[in-house]
């Protein structure tokens, strides 16, 4: 796209790659060589800029000590599905509102985008008692239910915006030979809408992925906790303030979604670049 | 299609049933100390013991120390209480209003429980004459110095009053170097409250009186808070420390004093890496007070058990009121407490020599003969009062105010959130 | 389609594009019920687990809802009288609005930035891509202990360095001071963030139409000139997109500022969100809480109706 012949715009290009790649990466760097260290090169005022002398007992702490396998379990299990759920639910919907009309679909849609506003602390509040009713509290499937407020509404858009670039002649045509609508839907427009799907999938998964304030409110076992609070409690707390282990840790429960980004990467680019940005 | 969706419903609401069901014990108890990993067995322990004496079955709620309150104020206004819950002194007063709390006068008898629990234990759980609450265990959060610190500096006899601690923090500081002379805590709002209010008293500056009356803006509070400031000017205590860091600080031989529960010695074993080795170390101490002759004081500090009734009204055949009274058992109170470095709630179980011939416990108690209320803790907008006090606090620490600003400013937010509670000023 | 290229606003809801096939006369009334159909789980969903709620709140912000009470009182309009006296809860609007500019803007600049660069060919840059995607995978939590680690007063990296160059004598307590802790919020929320919005303007940048660039190349602007007449505006679209899950997303942080400075110190980084918690969950004052969440909703909703229109109308 640019033009980088010119020996002052290489200098512009190498100098802006260096400084933004430094912020984005080295906190990850100095993660893994702060749970590399012992306490004793780890709580220092100079720090090492590499471990001296590397050892692996945080992680070994980390993984016998603590309960970090089941936070992490239960994570991946309650994005999981919160996040299937999600892209199920704005599949639909996002499909309804492209390719369809009735009456307050404009403006459903526009206050479903607009509830992402509501502070979830709030709604929070009152997602408790509502827990408590369906006798959900303290389960997964609560926190799974729960997490939907964080991402069905944008998840609807993108995918509403990806699907009202599919040509109506695709269905026209389709419906020409007798097919029906949902078989049409099915069979003809979501085998070419993967990447979008698989984009609005992993956004909604990060956004339960991340979560904080639910499962801190709304799970109370030990064997329930995902890694959010399960971290925070375990390392940095009224009784605790364990930095290395704490690095490990870390460093140990992003490894399996790193790792599968590493793959998946592609779709969700490709995902963006087909939905919800035209 | 619609098969599709049933099927989906269905499994649904399968996995919602399997993994929803609650476990039919006869009592759940609801704590902290089951949620951290040292104390876990321990209480482990407590419920095989029960089971096999009584044959009934505890269900165990780990529930963090920070998190307890609000998790079980939500389980309470949805209606799930636990039967029986580990709570601090502190929060009592604010649990008190709940509907069903047992208040075990009725169930046990006044007279029954003053010869099972020390006095002054037993009163930590009373509120308006009802004895909402019984002790676990019980102590005081007073003061400890690492005596390996001390002595590097050059430090043989403990101060007394505050002009002396300052010049023996000034001492550490100028030679055991990168060291944090005094760890207060300076951060967590919670911890912040221990730390300056332990200094109000020694002060003798008060904040809240017993009518609910705030009395802190005073020219002993001014004296106190300025007096920490001071500290801070000379880099005798550090921003950025919560109770966690000053153990791993003392325990590291990185500070020389900070405030804590009795349960210290436990922290400083693991914190140091060294275990009971490190125990020659950890020294209880009076806190400092600013006029000599003055008697210094802790603040109380205890675990207390309360319960919600599981009929009504309850009685002692109740499967909770069984544990509960369980928990005052010998068996529980010279084995839970000492493993926690605490005074155990009972009198037998302090008679017991498990109990009495613990050095460090006895020097705990001799050196914290006087503790009194936490002034702020026990009202029920104390979560508010709290973060009032802490925000103030910080901000005369960190420059942002002047220590008499800051009280002022402490003493009138105080006033407003005690009126809203419902206390006239 | 980009909006620069769109019609005359439409005014009706009848005038919003929509498909053809929609408007077909007899099918009309089949083809609504299964749009409605579709439509339904998600509306169910919806109604359940956000709106419901809502409604709850609203009617809880009229309500003294505290610890004393555990039946909650009706006083009417009184808990936002108090909101509306409140220095601090005006502040937390004004501490919101700082954390989420910034970090909106900052991810902005950042994002498309790094775009831009990664959007040349040059070798490695397929792992930089992969790799850049990291921040926004580890967990919210995570990336605040990485922080806190670095700015950590007394082993942080921060201090180390500037001790090492004397740039400071005695190690200082970054997260201590407002702008220190405001800093170290937004530079984690922005390294958060960078990824997501990377990979929207590069999805933007692929069909940016190498042509028109080359055409303008051959008539002698330069890279600043393509850059502005050409590449930026053909981003406008991804922007507007960008700009609502920024400002959504900032908003809606909870956990960044929690785990990393519980909205300290003192109140220097009490965003609402921070605000809402703490009123509701350590105060215990839900009718309070909740009236300071309606306010959020009542002052964010007119504009971002407004603004989401732009998103729906495209």
């Amino acid at each position: 796209m640019f033009d980088l012949s010119s020996r002052i715009s290489k200098i512009v290009f190498g100098g802006l790659l260096v400084v933004i790649g430094f912020y984005l990466f080295f906190p990850i760097y100095w993660m893994i060589t702060s749970a590399l260290k012992n306490n004793a090169e780890l709580y220092q005022i100079i720090p090492t800029f590499f471990p001296h002398e590397i050892t692996f007992s945080h992680f070994w702490s980390a993984i016998a000590e603590s309960r970090l396998l089941v936070y992490l379990g239960n994570s991946l299990i309650t994005s999981g599905a919160s996040a299937t759920i999600n892209t199920i639910l704005a599949i639909y919907a996002g499909y309804s509102f492209a390719k369809y009309r009735y009456a307050g679909r404009q403006p459903i849609m526009l206050f479903m985008l607009s509830a992402q506003m509501f502070p979830f602390g709030l709604l929070l509040i009152s997602l408790y008692p509502v827990m408590t009713s369906l006798g959900l509290l303290d389960t997964r499937p609560g926190l799974i239910l729960s997490y939907i407020v964080f991402a069905l509404p944008v998840a609807t858009y993108m995918l509403y915006s990806y699907f009202s670039q599919v040509p109506d002649e695709l269905i026209d045509a389709a419906r020409a030979d007798g097919a029906s609508d949902l078989r049409i839907f099915h069979t003809i427009v979501l085998p070419i809408s993967v990447p979008p799907i698989v984009t609005v999938f992993l956004y909604s998964f990060m956004w339960s992925w991340n979560d904080l304030l639910y499962s801190l409110t709304l799970i109370v076992s030990e064997d329930k906790r995902t890694i959010g609070p399960g971290l925070l409690l375990t390392y940095l707390n009224e009784t605790n303030a364990d930095w290395g282990g704490a690095m490990a840790a870390s460093l140990l429960v992003s490894l399996p979604i790193v790792i599968a980004f590493m793959f998946l990467q592609r779709y969700f680019i490709q995902g963006v670049t087909a939905g919800a940005v035209k | 299609m619609k098969h599709v969706k049933g099927l989906m419903g269905t499994a649904l609401a399968v996995a919602m049933l399997g993994i929803g069901a609650a476990q039919a014990a006869d009592v759940s108890w609801m704590g902290y100390s089951y949620a951290e990993e040292s104390a876990k067995p321990s209480v482990d322990k407590i419920i095989a013991g029960f089971t096999s004496k009584t044959g009934k079955t505890v269900e165990p709620i780990a529930s963090a120390f920070g998190d307890l309150q609000k998790n079980l104020l939500l389980r309470v206004r949805s209606h799930t209480q636990p039967d029986v819950v580990q709570i601090s002194e502190r929060w009592l007063p604010s649990f008190a209003s709940l509907p069903g709390l047992v208040d075990y006068n009725t169930v046990f008898g006044a007279d029954n429980l003053a010869k099972i629990y020390a006095p002054e234990a037993l009163a930590m759980g009373q509120v308006d004459g009802k004895q909402l609450a019984l002790p676990l265990m019980s102590g005081s959060i007073g003061m400890v110095a690492n005596n390996a610190v001390l002595q590097q500096a050059g430090i043989t006899e403990m101060p007394k009053t505050t002009d002396e601690f300052k010049k023996d923090l000034i001492a550490i500081r100028d030679k055991v170097p990168n060291s944090v002379p005094y760890a207060m805590a300076t951060k967590n709002n919670s911890d912040i409250l221990v730390d300056f209010q332990t200094w109000e008293y020694a002060f003798g500056a008060d904040i809240i009186d017993a009518n609910g009356k705030v009395v802190v803006d005073s020219d002993a509070s001014k004296k106190a808070l300025g007096f920490l400031v001071d500290l801070m000017k000379e880099r005798l205590i550090a921003p950025e420390i919560g109770r966690p860091d000053a153990r791993r600080l003392v325990g590291q031989s990185a500070a020389a004093f900070y405030l804590d529960a009795p349960q210290s010695r436990t922290f400083l074993r693991s914190f140091s890496g060294k275990g009971k080795d490190f125990d020659v170390n950890i020294k209880p101490m009076q806190v400092p007070v600013a006029n000599a002759g003055q008697e210094p004081t802790s603040i109380q500090w205890a675990h207390l058990i309360i319960a919600f009734q599981q009929s009504n009204p309850p009685t002692k055949d109740d499967a909770n009121m069984q544990f509960v009274a369980w928990l005052g058992d010998d068996a529980v109170e010279t084995q839970f407490p000492v493993e926690q470095s605490a005074l155990p709630g009972t009198i037998s179980a302090r008679a017991n020599p498990i109990v009495a011939d613990d050095a460090y416990l006895s020097a705990w108690a001799k050196n914290n003969t006087n503790p009194k209320r936490n002034e702020v803790g026990i009202w029920s907008n104390s979560g508010e009062l709290t973060d009032i006090l802490a925000e103030e606090v910080q901000a005369a620490l960190l420059g942002q105010k002047s220590a008499d600003d800051a009280i002022t400013s402490m003493g009138a937010r105080m006033k407003e959130s005690m009126i809203k509670a419902g206390h006239a000023q | 389609m980009s909006s620069d290229t769109a019609g005359p606003v439409p005014t009706r809801i009848e005038d919003y594009p929509v498909s053809r096939h929609a408007r077909r006369g007899g099918l009309q009334a089949v083809q609504r019920r299964i749009g409605l159909l579709m439509l339904a789980p998600a509306a169910i969903a919806f109604a359940v687990v956000i709106l419901y709620p809502f409604g709850q709140a609203l009617a809880l912000s009229l309500f003294e809802d505290t610890l004393q009470s555990i039946t909650p009182t009706f006083i009417g309009l009184r808990n936002f009288e108090q909101v509306l006296t409140d220095p601090e809860v005006w502040g937390s609007f004004g501490t919101t609005v700082i954390y989420v500019g910034c970090s909106t803007l900052g991810t902005l600049v950042l994002g498309l930035g790094w775009a831009l660069l990664l959007n040349q060919k040059f070798r490695g840059r397929g792992v930089i891509r992969a790799l850049t995607l990291m921040p926004w995978v580890v967990p919210s939590t995570v990336s605040a202990f990485i922080w806190a680690w670095i700015f950590n007063s007394r082993f942080g990296l921060i201090n180390g360095l500037l001790l090492e160059l004397h740039l400071i004598q005695v190690p200082q307590a970054w997260l201590s001071t407002p702008e220190g802790a405001m800093l170290a919020v937004i530079l984690t929320r922005v390294w958060r963030s960078i990824p997501l919005f990377m990979a929207f303007f590069l999805a933007g940048l692929q069909n940016v139409d190498t042509e028109q660039l080359d055409a303008a190349r051959v008539d002698g602007a330069g890279n600043f000139a393509i850059l502005r007449d050409h590449v930026l505006p053909h981003l406008r679209p991804v922007l507007i997109v960008v700009v609502v899950l920024g400002v959504i997303g900032g908003l809606q942080d909870f956990d960044t500022i929690y785990a990393l400075t519980g909205g300290g110190p003192v109140r220097a980084t009490a965003v609402l969100s921070v605000e809402v918690y703490r009123k509701a969950f350590e105060q215990w004052d839900v009718g309070m809480a909740s009236a300071i969440g309606v306010l959020w909703v009542a002052t964010l909703l007119p504009p971002a109706f407004f603004y989401l229109r732009l998103l729906v109308r495209r």
